[in-house]
């Protein structure tokens, strides 16, 4: 049998996200010690884990340099690229937001300062009202950028919304939720079908008793 | 120093690897003629209007375009079928019903992160609606990439099925539409049933929306599955079409290379009937697309039927890099170089063109000062012959051996 290749970010996301893989057959020992090898393989289990950089996901698996990719809907969002999006595996919830200093009212009269670190997303959402934004790709600490003048909203995602709150941001306006995601090459999909589909099916039941 | 380079998405191919790719397309062309297809040219440049006013595969922002003497707008040739039914349209008076055509073409698409020079090879088979045309395109697909001897797949799917249950819909939002199409075609599972259970619709065409990215595999299996969720005529007559080319591509012995997926549904403003895509077990990108397209003659004021496929003859070679057993021709290019003296110059010619009248490939050269140089500089090179009168030093490099021999006797041993 084949190795099934599956690309994981390191942090959280993956981390969570391997611990479900793991409940269903696809442990793999040498992921779980403390190395720094970035390719990860159980002969057992014939399943070989790759680690990247949770933004580049998406390219691992369109291209087919592995045949799974776990994935925050946020990136998935942001990259647009193409590939099937088989399951929801519900964790790391949280919603895509528009935020800006508490008081703030949108002035549809000037060009719209926006910073974010999700600039594709961001320009969609703006468009889609029919708004041109003045777009500042951040590559962290949105919130700072309202507070120093930088722009006018942010558009980030937001979990609890304590990190707004400490630096007197509300929400504006809420836009699509997220939580982690299982995408397929869509090539593998049908070449490795068998092992992909017993993997949706198992994690889809887990999720449900879960929840 | 830009100047020196390439720009993005194109590339030089040298030599060996341009050879392979000729050899490639070549062997693929043979299929397609042994099935009486005949070659056509069109050109490389095009009206922006012959593409732009049609419904295509091919995306406005995505062609290289020019602006004519005159204030048209020209583009580089971004598709061959088009120009090909537009000939076909124009011709269809004076030629017979069914027309065979297949081309070798390179398209031009203005692609950020792909190739923007792409070399594309395939046939158009015209006037004939019937299954059997559908199926032979299909087949001669297979039959062109077994002679390269891949482990690939083709998927067949139909373009009806997919309508026929849009038909059942009643929705005024254009883009709830757009989005089911997106979400089924990208076997979007989670995000599918979502907008499924939002939406306004019977419970029964929920339902077959959510299973449409399930309805692929074994071809017997699934449209027995899908025959089930068939709500129309449409629908069903859909089915019937498709069992009938997969029970004549069984008949033919190709069988195995065929699966389903009605989830294939790409460009359906464009694809009126069967929907075929070609992929290899090693590589992530399709390799070969095509379906039927009963629509498009239409536009050049003539209506014909018609099918055909086109191979992205590039991801195809990327494929073939990918898997590791295919054997490089690394054949010596050179049988014999020539050196000579140019007082000898005459007897030289005679000498090389002899050989060439052969068959051989001969390269010339001047002895140089250092003859060692010519000598370690044999990469590529079978044999040495230095000329020295009337006689000539043999410098045999495959075996390693050097003698010398009479001219008349050397062009007697040959």
């Amino acid at each position: 049998m084949d190795y099934l290749n599956i690309a994981i970010a390191k942090g959280r996301l993956g981390d969570q996200g391997y611990e479900l893989l793991k409940q269903i057959g696809l442990e793999c020992k040498e992921l779980e010690e403390d190395s720094r090898k970035l390719i990860l393989t159980s002969e057992e289990n014939k399943v070989r884990y790759v680690l990247v950089k949770a933004v580049d996901v998406p390219i691992y698996v369109e291209r087919g340099a592995v045949d799974l990719g776990l994935v925050g809907k946020d990136t998935i969002m942001e990259e647009e690229r193409s590939f099937y999006e088989i399951a929801d595996l519900k964790f790391g919830k949280c919603k895509f937001a528009v935020a800006a200093l508490e008081g703030y009212e949108i002035d549809t009269s000037k060009t719209l300062k926006v910073a974010s670190k999700y600039t594709n997303v961001a320009r969609k959402h703006f468009l889609s009202k029919g708004m041109q934004v003045d777009m500042i790709k951040l590559n962290g600490s949105v919130e700072l950028a309202p507070l120093i003048g930088l722009s006018d909203v942010i558009v980030d995602i937001v979990e609890s919304g304590r990190t707004l709150k400490e630096n007197g941001l509300v929400v504006l306006e809420d836009m699509d939720e997220i939580s982690a995601r299982l995408i397929a090459n869509k090539v593998s999909f049908k070449v490795k079908n068998d092992r992909i589909k017993r993997i949706m099916n198992d994690l889809n039941k887990l999720i449900e008793k879960e929840c | 120093m830009f100047k020196f380079q390439t720009p993005e998405g194109v590339k030089d191919e040298l030599f060996q690897e341009y050879e392979r790719k000729q050899k490639i397309v070549n062997d693929i062309n043979n299929t397609f003629k042994s099935f009486g297809y005949r070659e056509a040219f069109t050109p490389t440049i095009e009206y922006y209007d012959v593409f732009s006013s049609i419904k295509s595969t091919v995306l406005k922002g995505e062609m290289f375009k020019l602006i004519d003497k005159s204030g048209d707008i020209l583009v580089l040739r971004p598709d061959v079928t088009i120009p090909i039914a537009r000939m076909v349209a124009n011709n269809s008076k004076t030629s017979s019903k069914n027309f065979k055509v297949f081309y070798n073409h390179q398209v031009f698409r203005m692609d950020n992160e792909n190739r923007r020079e792409i070399t594309q090879t395939g046939i158009e088979y015209f006037g004939n609606g019937n299954p059997d045309s559908d199926a032979e395109a299909i087949i001669i697909a297979i039959k062109s990439l077994l002679k390269i001897d891949i482990d690939f797949r083709i998927e067949i799917g139909h373009a009806n099925y997919y309508k026929g249950l849009i038909e059942e819909i009643n929705i005024e939002n254009e883009e709830v539409y757009l989005k089911l199409r997106q979400l089924i075609e990208n076997k979007n599972f989670v995000e599918l049933e979502k907008l499924a259970q939002e939406l306004d619709l019977d419970e029964k065409i929920k339902s077959v929306l959510i299973e449409m990215p399930n309805l692929y595999g074994n071809y017997e299996e699934v449209l027995v599955e899908a025959e089930k969720l068939s709500l129309n005529k449409k629908m069903k007559s859909s089915l019937n079409d498709l069992r009938e080319v997969c029970e004549i591509i069984e008949d033919f012995g190709f069988g195995e290379y065929i699966s389903v997926d009605l989830g294939l549904i790409n460009h359906l403003d464009y694809y009126t009937g069967v929907i075929f895509k070609g992929y290899m077990a090693s590589h992530g990108e399709m390799i070969l697309s095509g379906g039927r397209y009963d629509d498009l003659t239409e536009s050049y004021g003539k209506s014909i039927p018609a099918t055909g496929f086109a191979i992205n003859v590039d991801e195809l070679i990327s494929g073939i890099e990918k898997q590791s057993e295919y054997k490089e021709i690394l054949d010596n290019h050179i049988d014999y170089k020539v050196i000579y003296k140019s007082i000898e110059r005459k007897a030289a010619f005679r000498l090389m063109e002899y050989l060439r009248a052969e068959g051989f490939v001969v390269e010339g050269e001047i002895l140089p000062e250092i003859l060692a140089e010519v000598i370690e500089d044999n990469t590529d090179i079978n044999n040495i012959l230095i000329l020295n009168y009337d006689e000539i030093e043999v410098i045999d490099l495959e075996k390693d051996e050097t003698w010398n021999i009479k001219i008349d006797e050397f062009i007697d041993s040959l």
